[in-house]
């Protein structure tokens, strides 16, 4: 309730003061403008250092770093939880492993159907179980059963099933220490870079606390992105953008869609919550919450690859990112169960709990509320200040003053294009040289996916949480155009 | 390997950016709000001209010093920085009347005014009942001719016009046209106003000797007949110097505004002035 209260009063104060205080609002409006450059600048910062190290990263060879530390004992669990995906889908991100640098002896692969997916879904799983299973150290099909009371059918419920299957099935079985078993929990489409598992084993080996931390791999959605349509490649690199200005400040970083942990912390926390639909981002905070506040998320600076969110036509693709970002935003759901664990938990130290409080109420707050801000409500106060207002020299200098800092504000976008083009793959030899231009082009949108596809989707969540009108798991349909090839990112 | 930025870096990054915030911001909200340093004077607070021409080619000058021509695209002027006082503005245009006004700029506070610019020589072409269409003629049905005719049937010593949302009046009193401004909830527009701060709710248009006696709107002012003078187009503005011409100058001559069209009656014949 408390993030919907937030941004829905911050626009209303916004807007009553456009009618009854207009001065007030435009001085409001121009420093938030400048507030919008400032943070856009400091976060191109944090953005440009980690494009840095992830093209760093993408060309170290982590097998040699990996020589002289002792890792043969490490096993990766990787549980691809799904549900109606075709089977291309979930056999590409197999042949991603397969393709990776890792010996495949080590990974054991779970396929995570679930029943009511219906029978097509477990002969998807089993198919790919046949014809690529034998090559990993196991490879396990697991169903997770409807209806099991106290959860909400969708990923987390599916992928938690699995995690226990895989225990009881591989690792018990095995006696395999749970310490020794890093879990990589990809979404179905999850394609990952040849040296992921690597770079994954020496962050893990090397960790100050592995078994107190997560490990997050930059999701980038290259998969299709040239074939995605120009919205979809635009929330996608800007869903990238913000994870890698994340993996810069990993007092703010918090799981997200792909990622990895020990099987101990994973057993101990019981598990991804099962009854919710942010359960990528919730694990952490149950980890937190756990552990009394140890616990922390290690940013890998390595990517992993996953389909842009595309639809056979182009309303359909706008549909299914609005719903996949409402998702996404509905993470909010986390500020209640935070809050209420924080006062509960007397062991984690306050600053600790302060500060979590404030990064998640300040972010959410302010995806929901600044866009609509800069790029509506903020200027108000010229249509519906009055005349008075409208005889003032602010009223005249405000669209001027304003649109100064937001330009100078879009040189972070200028930067955006350019870093984007550093992470593609290389372009198909059906695509020519336009298409380079028009993904440059592209992030002129930005000002309007920030509104349509951040800021509405983020109140729409937030207004649900609010009246208990309460979302279930929507799965974004993977839909593909063309197949895709491993991904490799363009040399610098 | 490269590590991530240090939260030192990071600090230092944020202690300046937000420095820089709380330095531009007071900046921009000050320079925004029309405060501007003035070598030996410190910081004034200035004022603002907004000039509306809604003409092509016309040659805009203030206090003698030319700003700028309008064009298709540019039709409007927005002159800031500008130390509280009276500014004298000057719009011309081949083949027109100069449009001259007295401006008093205030502090923090925008001038507004609408350029009318009339032609030298309007075009008054003569209408007739059905016939032939020609250079100075213009054939109209029986229906429309009669309808003009019609018109003149009453007196318009009285009219009332909705303009930008609010009721303009325009009566005549002892032979006096006077405009009034009608709602008293809103400031009454920049034209009412000898300066920002200082409107008023009617003025006269037309004091001199002649006495008037039809009066409407038309365009951007005020059209009206006298005894003596013929027709005449008075701009709406309390300020120096308004336009006015003189569009028919024969004497007992009336005029109506009919579906915006500027209809002359000179003893049994009907004219009409081309828009301007």
């Amino acid at each position: 309730m408390l993030p919907g209260i937030l941004s829905l009063s911050t626009l209303a104060i916004f807007i009553a003061l456009s009618f009854w205080k207009p001065v007030f609002a435009a001085y409001l409006t121009i420093a938030f403008s400048a507030y919008w450059l400032f943070k856009t600048a400091y976060l191109s910062i944090h953005l440009r250092h980690n494009l840095k190290r992830v093209l760093h990263n993408l060309e170290l060879d982590w097998d040699k770093r990996l020589e002289n530390i002792s890792h043969s004992h490490i096993v990766h669990l990787v549980i691809f939880p799904f549900y109606d995906e075709e089977y291309e889908v979930l056999a590409e991100s197999i042949r991603g492993i397969l393709a990776s640098r890792w010996d495949p002896s080590t990974i054991a692969v779970v396929l995570a159907a679930e029943e009511r997916a219906g029978e097509r879904a477990l002969a998807t799983a089993k198919k790919v179980q046949q014809e690529f299973g034998q090559r990993f150290f196991a490879c396990e099909v697991t169903y997770h059963p409807s209806g099991i009371p106290g959860e909400m059918p969708g990923k987390g419920s599916n992928i938690s099933y699995a995690a226990e299957e895989a225990r009881r099935l591989i690792l018990d079985p095995r006696s395999i220490p749970y310490e020794n078993v890093l879990v990589s929990a990809f979404d179905v489409d999850t394609v990952v870079y040849p040296q992921y598992f690597s770079c994954l084993t020496w962050h893990y080996l090397t960790a100050e606390n592995p078994l107190r931390s997560s490990f997050q791999p930059i999701p980038l959605y290259n998969n299709n992105i040239w074939h995605a349509p120009i919205l979809a490649r635009v929330m996608a690199y800007s869903s990238s953008f913000w994870q890698m200005v994340q993996q810069e400040r990993p007092e703010k970083l918090a799981t997200f869609s792909s990622h990895a942990v020990s099987f101990r912390a994973l057993h101990d926390a019981g598990y991804w919550q099962r009854n919710i639909v942010s359960e990528d981002s919730r694990i952490f905070w149950n980890l937190l919450v756990r552990y009394d506040g140890d616990y922390q998320v290690v940013p890998l600076a390595y990517p992993v690859s996953m389909d842009a969110n595309v639809a056979p036509t182009f309303w359909g693709t706008v549909k299914n990112i609005y719903l996949q970002h409402r998702r996404w935003t509905y993470g909010a759901e986390n500020i209640a169960y935070i809050l209420f664990a924080f006062l509960h938990n007397p062991r984690i130290p306050l600053t600790k709990k302060l500060r979590f409080a404030f990064f998640q109420l300040e972010g959410f707050w302010s995806l929901a509320t600044h866009p609509i801000i800069l790029f509506a409500v903020g200027w108000l106060p010229l249509f519906v200040g009055g005349d008075a207002f409208n005889s003032t020299v602010l009223s005249h200098n405000l669209p001027t003053i304003a649109r100064a800092f937001l330009t100078l504000a879009m040189l972070g976008l200028v930067a955006s294009a350019g870093y984007s083009m550093y992470l593609m793959p290389k372009r198909p030899a059906e695509y020519t040289r336009f298409k380079n231009a028009m993904m440059i082009a592209q992030w002129l949108l930005v000002p309007i996916t920030m509104v349509v596809f951040t800021a509405i989707p983020g109140i729409d969540s937030q207004i649900r949480l609010m009246l208990g009108r309460y979302l279930g798991f929507w799965v974004t349909p993977k839909v593909r155009i063309t197949p895709i090839k491993i991904p490799a990112p363009a040399k610098v | 390997m490269m590590r991530p930025l240090s939260p030192r870096r990071r600090r230092f990054y944020l202690f300046a950016l937000t420095a820089l915030f709380f330095i531009s911001v007071p900046a921009a909200l000050l320079y925004s709000s029309g405060y501007r340093y003035k070598s030996g004077f410190g910081l004034v607070k200035t004022g603002g001209i907004y000039l509306s021409v809604p003409y092509d080619d016309a040659v805009v000058s203030m206090n003698g010093e030319e700003i700028g021509t309008t064009r298709f695209l540019n039709k409007s002027f927005y002159i800031d920085d500008l130390a509280p006082s009276m500014y004298a503005v000057h719009v011309e245009r081949e083949g027109d009347h100069p449009w001259y006004r007295t401006l008093v700029v205030e502090p923090q506070l925008v001038t507004r005014a609408e350029v009318v610019l009339i032609p030298e020589s309007p075009e008054v072409i003569r209408l007739t009942r059905g016939g032939t269409t020609g250079s100075t003629t213009r054939s109209l049905s029986a229906t429309l001719y009669d309808s003009y005719l019609k018109a003149f049937a009453t007196a318009a010593t009285s009219t009332e016009i909705r303009k930008s949302g609010t009721t303009l009046a325009a009566t005549i009193v002892g032979g006096d046209v006077y405009v009034h401004w009608t709602d008293e909830e809103r400031v009454p527009q920049d034209n009412f106003c000898a300066k920002p701060s200082s409107c008023v709710q009617s003025f006269l248009v037309e004091d001199g000797p002649q006495n008037s006696y039809s009066v409407s709107f038309f365009g951007e002012g005020v059209v009206y007949a006298t005894r003596q003078g013929g027709i005449f187009f008075s701009e709406i503005d309390v300020r120096r110097t308004p336009v006015s011409v003189a569009l028919y100058p024969r004497a007992n001559a009336d005029v109506r505004v009919v579906d915006d069209r500027l209809i002359i009656k000179d003893g049994n014949a009907l004219y009409q002035i081309e828009s301007f």
